[in-house]
């Protein structure tokens, strides 16, 4: 069980959460937010706040940010002093999230942050120049190996 | 072990290379299909859509029944992944009894087939060879994703039958 809350310039976030859904069907405790120009970071605190208050549960928190040089992840970072337990993460894409919405988080925090460190290296290993791969070698077939 | 025998026609896509694999930690996919070893466009795609620590196997019919009959791959656990449930009889019938589980999603729309749930057309040869397969003992359920609603056979008859 773990809380995630996305937030992002403009609608980002609720078009990946509806695509994290597409994949993976119900996506329990998943809040997406979105800032315009108008919110100030004291706005956008309270609007992960409200948010945070919603999921009326205990569990782990995970906030994702889409980049990391931005409002979004600035206001982020400005609730970590209330919320020092939230993992903050940035960089969002669909790899990522679907991996972090799969992920069994328990209640040993070092052990969280392990995890999701792995998560995110397995994420970056997603960005690929497709056109860059090589064809696949002929395939062994009949013999029963893998 | 083979944990699974999935039906989709799109063979390894978002739902089941992410949601499935996932659900049944299957640590290999084994894709079960005639086509995929002589298509490099399709091997790439499904090498691209293989998770982090998953063992990707492209096979054909024939090439998959020795994959699952080889008492070698017995500690992984193995989702099968086959287009259509006809290719999945023909596993089933080379592999005595290893495949337990038969999971149907994912199977479009096409000549003489009905709708049986959101995403799932079948035909009444398609019907045909679900009556066998339940009857050889396979539990059949047909879920597009792990957090849909699961039908039974009983149901997918039912729902072929009011629908045309």
């Amino acid at each position: 069980m773990k809380n995630i809350i996305l937030l992002t310039h403009g609608e980002f976030s609720q078009g990946i959460a509806q695509s994290c859904r597409f994949i993976l069907g119900d996506v329990p405790n998943l809040t997406a937010l979105c800032i315009t120009l108008d919110e100030s970071v004291n706005q956008t605190k309270a609007m992960i706040e409200n948010a945070w208050k919603a999921f009326d549960n205990s569990a782990p928190t995970i906030l994702i940010t889409d980049i990391p040089g931005g409002s979004t992840t600035q206001s982020a970072i400005g609730i970590l002093p209330e919320h020092p337990d939230f993992y903050l993460v940035s960089g969002l894409n669909l790899g990522l999230l679907l991996s972090l919405a799969m992920l069994e988080l328990t209640d040993d925090r070092e052990e969280n942050l392990k995890s999701i460190r792995s998560v995110i290296e397995e994420a970056k290993d997603t960005l690929v120049l497709v056109n860059d791969m090589t064809a696949a070698d002929a395939l062994q077939d009949e013999e029963g190996e893998l | 072990m083979i944990k699974v025998l999935r039906v989709d026609d799109r063979l390894l896509h978002g739902q089941v290379a992410v949601a499935w694999v996932n659900f049944y930690k299957a640590d290999v996919i084994l894709i079960a299909n005639n086509q995929v070893i002589t298509d490099q466009t399709m091997q790439m795609a499904f090498k691209l859509a293989t998770p982090p620590g998953v063992t990707l196997s492209m096979k054909s019919l024939d090439g998959a029944a020795a994959v699952i009959n080889n008492p070698k791959h017995a500690s992984r656990t193995i989702m099968v992944v086959a287009k259509t449930i006809q290719d999945a009889e023909y596993i089933c019938g080379k592999t005595e009894g290893a495949i337990k589980e038969i999971l149907l999603g994912g199977l479009r729309s096409g000549e003489g087939k009905r709708q049986i749930d959101m995403n799932s057309y079948m035909s009444e040869d398609d019907i045909a060879v679900m009556n066998r397969l339940e009857q050889a003992g396979m539990a059949i359920t047909m879920q597009p994703d792990p957090t849909a609603k699961k039908l039974t056979c009983e149901e997918i008859r039912k729902n072929f039958n009011k629908g045309n």
